[in-house]
């Protein structure tokens, strides 16, 4: 670590650096600074590799100790079987995922983008007010709110619908706003003073200067609103009741339950359930870092 | 592999069934019924109460007109993997909609950890399937959410289910489900075990001394731990050693409204379980304490000796365990015998909007053809039919591996219903975390904690 | 720099307010605005505000969905009761706070630490980068099947590991002496969320303040000490304020790995509300459960943000502008 390097060791290398060359010193630095993180980064990716070498072996094998790392025979089949494993085909519950995932997206860009605008941009009494509101939610933790929502959803026969889980999308979520209306700020004032004086309303404003300017923002927003509904996990194992309307996370929940706890299967599923957020996150690893860094939030 | 096997064997019977079409819910029974059962005067009375409501109406199931197209929902499950829901939805209910033309089902699992709760938030959403499975009932039978059943299912349709069982349906008077299955406890053991040890098989002479040293014996403690236990004890069923010992659970056999089981017959039945966690030298491990395991799979390790298990464990036990293995009656006790029972049922939503069509499921899935199927099949269910007794002790799947599985049906002669008090949830909650301190955590000592049980149950009631 | 310094600004601030027809002008923009907001206003009272206070009166009822009575403060009453017979509060408090107490500062160090590394312009920086932060994006429910069969007694990996040293097999999930570290080990694989907003905090550091320093003949303990960690703590304080909120809320991992067990030694704050609410659906019972939840947080954030005084630096205060 640089911090423990020693006092005359550092001087040298901050010299170095200033004359541009690596030193010696500088390269053995570097050098135990990769160990550390090549050391770290395998404690980070020995569980998935363990998990898809389980999900590729015979129950026999996956029940082995001292484990076998490379599984033999290699199982493909367990990924055919684990199709089948629940009482209805496993896409369904890919499709229940994706179609409230993609709901739930739609309504937070949808929501947020104009929310956030409208705080952002334009004056009105009560916007100080209203914003210090919006961020005093985004800490309040939703089990407060849960037991109502369940009690109301229900009597108004959304309980087994994907109602309760979609529609609160729609009317604008703390974190977004806060993200989104960040990143206004950072667009600048001239071009609205620059609209408005070519006649510009107040919405053209918003859907000609402000959209389009704001792309990267809206398309990570939309990312991280996807990849939470995919992951989202208490809500619907509250309000949904039925396996074949069950998401992907919940479904995977259930496998648990049952009899006997079928390993490789279990690492399969397991594993198709994070492929989504994880072909998202390698697609746009670089918005999905700079939302990170700009909403300080986390994945 | 023995899972294909078991498929085979449900399409044998399959086949059986499709050559005799006419084995329809209300066909005469196929199997002779061989032992009358005895049956205590008060259950007796309780069964008598249901017929009584029954006879002011005048609606036969077997003459009912034809019901009109009609999709219902079925909430079901056979807790054996994938293969067993196949055996609702490719078998039996294909052969409902093919006896019943117009009546489409839908299957629901029921398989998740947290159906019942749910099957509860959907009756209140009014959203519950119209035909389930549910095992104890009585949360919503108290809320009055499941259909009254007297005026479809009559004093003769009933007869021949267990008394014991249906007493569990009845709730002041009224009927409101149908026993599915029998699930009685019997003493299942390890014969690997039994014999390193030097212990004679149990054979139904067992006292409770007998039980006690067969457990120690069989309790392996290697460098002072125990790496082979001799029994293993959940703490969910312990009522029928009250009984054994002479003492009572409640004062009533159900719906009770003061615990007993804290009074010194009572707690001397439950204490020799209490000692075999508890005691000095331990025979069974703390219960609760393995989530990837319960008591129906702990056996299959092969590590425990003896073992209380139900009669739907058969079937698992011939498909996963790889030792010897057979079940015998229960020890007796200082009061003679005693045995429990669990009541489970098929119930309809009172809200349903199908109420003919969910009746007919009803009335189907408690019929000869499907107790049968359920019996035989890679479910293994003990039939709750008395008539149909001679099929689980003769051709289920443990009868056929020659397994003593009559040991469950002789239980069943004296076996009693799992007390539960009135306005059962609320009991529970006073209850449950108290025995959990007594058997799981080893928080409460043991009579300090009967008493404490005791004393917050009888004060609900005052 | 990350969020912790945002501020409020009127947004209006560049347009002076003038009169007549500007005046007009401000109403409509104003009226436009309420409008675009009224998403979130109607969000608002309807999923937050207004189930907030339904829960309130809820939290002095006990419910079961099909009646409801009043019973005062009874439902508070009895779950600050010490008696572990007729309320796990306590257990359930403590398990949590065990909980945070250990992941947080774990997770955060791990986490500072790896963001430091990586802040040395090595080569292969974003590879890294990526790989630290990849359990982060993995849904929770994977993570903690994952991590079940990583903890398995008798076939796990962790216990593989700890035979070559030596150590015998550790019962991680059903011993209760250990099922809380268990879940604090699994924590800490996450910590990579947590490097990342590290990382762009320490990269947000003007390096003229580093090479100032060096020039001045301060060693590299002193540069982290009297550089990194005052401009760092701002973003130390975010993640600080985030992660706990969050880990008290801890629930898909001890639902799924080990229902609260063994013996409720894991069994967390919002697990025992789920059990009482949608397992035996005490709802008004749960709904004080709720709230003092509410409470505890509340608490526990203005502690936190009361003494980020002392240890929190803004730029203005080392010489930095202040906008």
């Amino acid at each position: 670590m640089s911090t423990a390097t020693s006092l005359d060791q550092t001087d040298v290398a901050v010299q170095t650096e200033i004359t541009g060359g690596l030193s010696r010193t500088k390269r053995l630095q570097h050098l135990v600074t990769h160990g550390i993180l090549i050391l770290g980064g395998i404690v980070v990716l020995i569980p998935l590799a363990w998990m898809i070498s389980t999900s590729l072996k015979t129950p026999d094998q996956v029940s082995k100790f001292p484990p076998i790392w490379i599984p033999d025979p290699v199982v493909w089949a367990n990924y055919r079987s684990a199709l089948t494993i629940f009482p209805v085909p496993l896409w369904v519950f890919l499709k229940n995922s994706l179609l409230m995932s993609l709901g739930i997206t739609v309504g937070t860009v949808m929501s947020n983008s104009i929310v956030a605008f409208a705080f952002a941009r334009l004056s009105f009494p009560g916007s100080r007010v209203l914003f210090l509101i919006v961020l005093a939610t985004m800490m309040l933790p939703g089990q407060v709110t849960m037991i109502p929502l369940f009690l109301f959803f229900s009597k108004i026969g959304w309980v087994n619908t994907y109602y309760p889980l979609v529609v609160p999308a729609f009317f604008g979520s703390a974190y977004f706003t806060f993200l989104l209306r960040q990143y206004y700020a950072t667009i600048p004032r001239e071009l609205d003073d620059a609209a408005k004086i070519d006649g510009c309303s107040t919405f053209g404003l918003f859907w000609r200067i402000m959209l389009p300017m704001s792309k990267p923002a809206l398309g990570i927003t939309a990312i991280f609103a996807f990849s939470w509904a995919w992951n989202e996990f208490l809500g619907p194992l509250i309000y949904l009741s039925k396996l074949e309307s069950f998401p992907l996370a919940l479904a995977l929940s259930y496998l648990r339950g049952t009899y006997r706890v079928l390993w490789s299967e279990l690492m399969v599923v397991s594993f198709i359930a994070m492929l989504p957020p994880l072909i998202l996150f390698f697609v746009a690893q670089r918005s999905y870092i700079q939302g990170v860094v700009i909403s300080g939030v986390k994945g | 592999m023995s899972g294909s096997m078991s498929r085979r064997h449900f399409l044998r019977l399959s086949a059986l069934a499709a050559g005799g079409t006419a084995l329809t819910a209300c066909a005469p029974q196929v199997v002779e019924k061989v032992v009358t059962v005895k049956e205590t005067v008060e259950v007796e009375k309780e069964v008598e109460k249901v017929v009584t409501v029954k006879e002011t109406v005048e609606v036969p199931a077997e003459i009912a007109p034809a019901v009109a197209p009609a999709s219902i929902r079925l909430a079901e499950g056979s807790w054996v993997g994938p293969e067993g829901i196949k055996f609702w939805t490719d078998d039996i209910i294909p052969r409902f909609e093919l006896e019943n033309p117009g009546i489409t089902v839908t299957w629901e699992s029921a398989e998740s950890d947290d159906y019942q709760d749910k099957l509860y938030a959907q009756a209140v959403a009014g959203d519950a399937p119209d035909v389930f499975f549910i095992w104890w009932s009585g949360g919503l039978m108290e809320k009055g959410q499941l259909l009254q059943l007297d005026e479809y299912f009559d004093k003769e349709y009933m007869s021949d289910f267990y008394p014991g069982n249906v007493v569990g349906q009845v709730l002041d008077g009224k009927l409101y489900g149908i026993p599915k299955y029998i699930s009685t406890v019997a003493l299942g053991y390890n014969k690997d075990i039994l014999d390193e040890a030097g212990v004679p098989y149990p054979d139904g002479t067992w006292d409770v001394a007998t039980y006690l040293d067969a457990c120690q014996k069989c309790t392996k403690v290697t460098d002072g731990e125990i790496t082979q236990w001799g029994n293993y004890i959940s703490d969910g069923y312990l009522q029928h050693w009250v009984w054994m010992n002479g003492g009572e659970w409640m004062n009533a056999d159900l719906f009770g409204t003061e615990a007993l089981f804290n009074e010194a017959k009572a707690a001397e039945g439950l204490k020799y379980n209490y000692d075999m966690i508890y005691g000095a030298n331990p025979t069974s491990a703390k219960p609760g304490q393995i989530p990837d395991m319960g008591w129906w799979n702990v056996f299959s390790t092969g590590k425990v000796g003896l073992v209380e298990s139900h009669s739907w464990t058969v079937t698992n036990y011939i498909r996963e365990n790889n030792f010897a293995w057979d079940f015998a009656t229960l020890p007796k006790g200082s009061a003679g015998q005693a045995g429990l029972t669990f009541v489970n049922s098929y119930s309809a939503f009172n809200g349903t909007k199908e109420k003919d069509a969910s009746v007919k499921l009803i009335e189907f899935l408690t019929g000869p053809w499907a107790q049968k199927a359920m019996c035989l099949g890679i479910l293994g269910l003990q039939p709750a039919r008395r008539s149909m007794r001679d099929v689980w002790d003769t051709v289920s799947m443990g009868a056929q591996a020659g397994k003593n599985v009559k040991a469950f049906n002789d239980i069943m002669e004296y076996a009693r219903l799992t007390p539960e008090f009135k306005d059962s949830q609320k009991a529970n909650e006073v209850l449950n975390p108290i025995w959990e301190q007594i058997w799981v955590t080893g928080e409460l000592p043991f009579q300090e904690g009967l008493d404490l049980a005791a004393e917050r149950i009888n004060s609900l009631y005052q | 720099m990350t969020t912790a310094s945002a501020e409020l600004q009127e947004p209006s601030a560049a347009t002076p307010p003038t009169g007549g027809p500007r005046l007009n002008a401000r109403r409509r923009e104003a009226i436009t605005a309420y409008i675009l907001i009224s998403p979130w206003i109607i969000g608002f009272v309807v999923f937050i505000a207004g189930p907030m206070l339904a829960s309130l009166g809820l939290s002095f009822m006990e419910t079961d969905m099909f009646s409801y009575k009043w019973v005062g403060i009874e439902n508070y009453a009895q779950l600050l009761s010490f008696d572990t017979t007729r309320s796990l509060f306590w257990k359930a408090l403590f398990n949590t706070a065990y909980y945070v107490a250990l992941s947080i500062p774990l997770t955060m160090i791990v986490g500072f630490s790896i963001a430091m590394l990586l802040n040395q312009g090595i080569r292969g920086r974003s590879a890294y980068r990526m790989i630290y932060y990849l359990p982060a994006v993995i849904p929770g429910i994977a993570v903690s099947m994952l991590w079940l069969w990583l903890f398995n007694t008798d076939f796990g990996l962790i216990n593989w590991f700890l035979s070559w040293l030596g150590i015998d097999k550790v019962r991680w999930l059903q011993d209760p002496g250990v099922a809380k570290l268990a879940l604090v080990i699994m924590s800490i694989w996450g910590a990579g969320a947590n490097m990342l907003i590290f990382l762009a905090g320490l990269q947000s550091i003007p390096t003229p303040l580093y090479e100032a320093a060096t020039i001045d003949g301060a060693g590299a303990w002193r540069r982290f000490r009297n550089i990194t960690i005052p401009m760092i703590s701002p973003t130390l304080f975010f993640v600080l304020i985030t992660d706990m909120i969050w880990s008290f809320q801890v629930f898909t991992n001890v639902f799924v790995m080990t229902k609260g067990g063994p013996a409720n030694s894991t069994l967390m704050y919002v697990l025992y509300l789920y059990n009482l609410a949608f397992k035996q659906y005490r709802f008004g019972f749960a709904s004080a459960l709720a709230w003092l939840f509410f409470i505890i947080i509340m608490i526990i954030t203005l502690l936190v943000f009361k003494s980020s005084n002392a240890w929190v630096y803004y730029e203005a205060e080392i010489g930095g502008k202040r906008s």
